[in-house]
């Protein structure tokens, strides 16, 4: 499956994030952000499945949430940055 | 502590619920530091840091958790809220009923400090005295339960007052969280700080800084997060989390929240306030002893002061120790509470009760007295 991964500094914002998705049945976990993708440093993302990347974004606008960025992956380690 | 009675809750609640210990134990086997990698010890941390934010956010009504920020207790909280907020010069208004925690913060940064004195007990006073200092004021720092008389100050009155006057507002509720409901969103203040040990049944060496908007702190360093930067996140609350986290502490640190929360502030400062209703009616019958009561309970919350006329404090409270009762005597750290009061020279004895404590000790205890002023 690919994912899409948001970006967010703080650890907590992250962690809210990921509790977010999940209010709309979107599975999503946290993790260490890929240091390429992490402009000022050490980083954390939300994860969730690419499919639901649309409705997932609006919601963490929404909720005054968004990620300071937003990458996809395989899971093979390589990175895009995304234009959302 | 064998068969003493524990009644200095105030200080420190002894009696915790067993989950603390227990929480406390499995953090110290199992996590490792929040937001400091990727393994399975890490991630476990952040779980626990992030439920524990959670936990507070539900019961002290913040409805983001990032702007909850774990601190070494409330001392720790009110100096980095002071020192946001207050600079040399700064004109800041006080309660007459302060701890130590506010007022030499307050000293240390040059502030110009007003004592805004209410009467003991009377809480239009105070509010009086308040708004009275609002149009030259830069900040307020109020208590919101005085840690010497238990004495409830009018919260959100005071809040209210701050708002309208536009000037900031500080609360110091170190006896109040878990003992009485409190609803920060509500309330509008820009912090407030409490500790963890007390009537949240955390642990020592934990407290709570709830924080309207971000704000620089005190102390600088690693946070697992902008680690390219040379400066501090600018985002809450890593802004004012530098260093390893204290997780055994945030773990019984949440437990305490949950037992709090299951049992409900309202139950928690009913029986509270029940106990030391009393205590002060068994007391105030002694001959010689004076006691400290709010002529309208509801003013009142888990902590009562007293003195033993011709009886230093100190004495009191060791002969209660012999006995085996664990209070508190002289001045508390407060003694603009004292000033207040004027108690100043003589200081009181304080017991102060938690969840824990029964009609059974209370009544043993006001025997005890009876025995020592007799």
């Amino acid at each position: 499956m690919k994912y899409v991964y948001f970006i967010y500094g703080s650890i907590t914002s992250a962690q809210r994030a990921s509790q977010l998705l999940g209010t709309i049945g979107i599975a999503s976990g946290v993790s260490r952000a890929p240091k390429e993708m992490s402009i000022d440093g050490c980083a954390h993302v939300a994860r969730a499945a690419e499919t639901r990347l649309t409705e997932a974004i609006g919601l963490l606008r929404q909720q005054r949430l968004p990620p300071k960025s937003v990458v996809t992956g395989n899971g093979d380690g390589r990175y895009v940055r995304l234009e959302v | 502590m064998g068969r003493s009675v524990y009644l200095d809750s105030a200080a420190t609640t002894l009696q915790k619920p067993k989950t603390v210990s227990r929480a406390m134990l499995h953090a110290v086997r199992t996590l490792a530091s929040p937001g400091r990698g990727g393994h399975v010890a890490a991630r476990r941390a952040d779980a626990e840091a992030f439920m524990c934010r959670i936990a507070a956010s539900r019961l002290l009504g913040v409805s983001d958790p990032s702007n909850i920020v774990f601190t070494a207790s409330a001392t720790h909280g009110l100096n980095i809220a002071i020192r946001a907020l207050v600079g040399e010069g700064s004109r800041v208004v006080v309660s007459g009923f302060e701890h130590n925690s506010v007022t030499r913060p307050l000293k240390a940064v040059g502030a110009d400090v007003s004592f805004a004195r209410g009467a003991l007990f009377d809480p239009e006073s105070a509010l009086f005295a308040i708004e009275s200092r609002l149009d030259d004021a830069d900040c307020v720092v109020v208590n919101h339960v005085s840690n010497v008389f238990g004495y409830i100050l009018p919260l959100t009155r005071i809040a209210a007052a701050c708002r309208d006057a536009n000037v900031p507002l500080i609360v110091d509720a170190s006896q109040s969280a878990g003992a009485l409901p409190l609803d920060f969103d509500a309330l509008g203040a820009d912090f407030m700080a409490m500790a963890g040990h007390k009537g949240l049944y955390g642990p020592q060496g934990t407290g709570l800084l709830l924080c309207r908007a971000p704000t620089t702190g005190i102390i600088q360093g690693g946070t697992g997060s902008n680690s390219k930067l040379d400066t501090m996140p600018d985002f809450l609350p890593d802004a004012l989390e530098a260093g390893t986290h204290n997780m055994p502490g945030i773990a019984g640190l949440r437990a305490g929240l949950e037992y709090v929360r299951a049992r409900g502030t309202r139950s928690i400062l009913s029986h509270e306030r029940a106990l030391i209703t009393l205590a002060a009616q068994g007391l105030a019958v002694i001959p010689r002893v004076r006691v400290y009561a709010a002529p309208n309970s509801e003013h009142q919350a888990g902590v009562l002061s007293f003195t033993v006329d011709g009886m230093d404090v100190e004495y009191v409270g060791e002969r209660l120790d012999g006995a085996g009762f664990a209070v508190r005597a002289g001045l508390h750290c407060a003694p603009e509470a004292h000033r207040t009061a004027d108690t100043l020279e003589s200081g009181t004895v304080r017991l102060s009760v938690s969840a824990f404590n029964t009609e059974r000790e209370i009544r043993r205890f006001v025997k005890a007295v009876r025995k020592i002023a007799n």
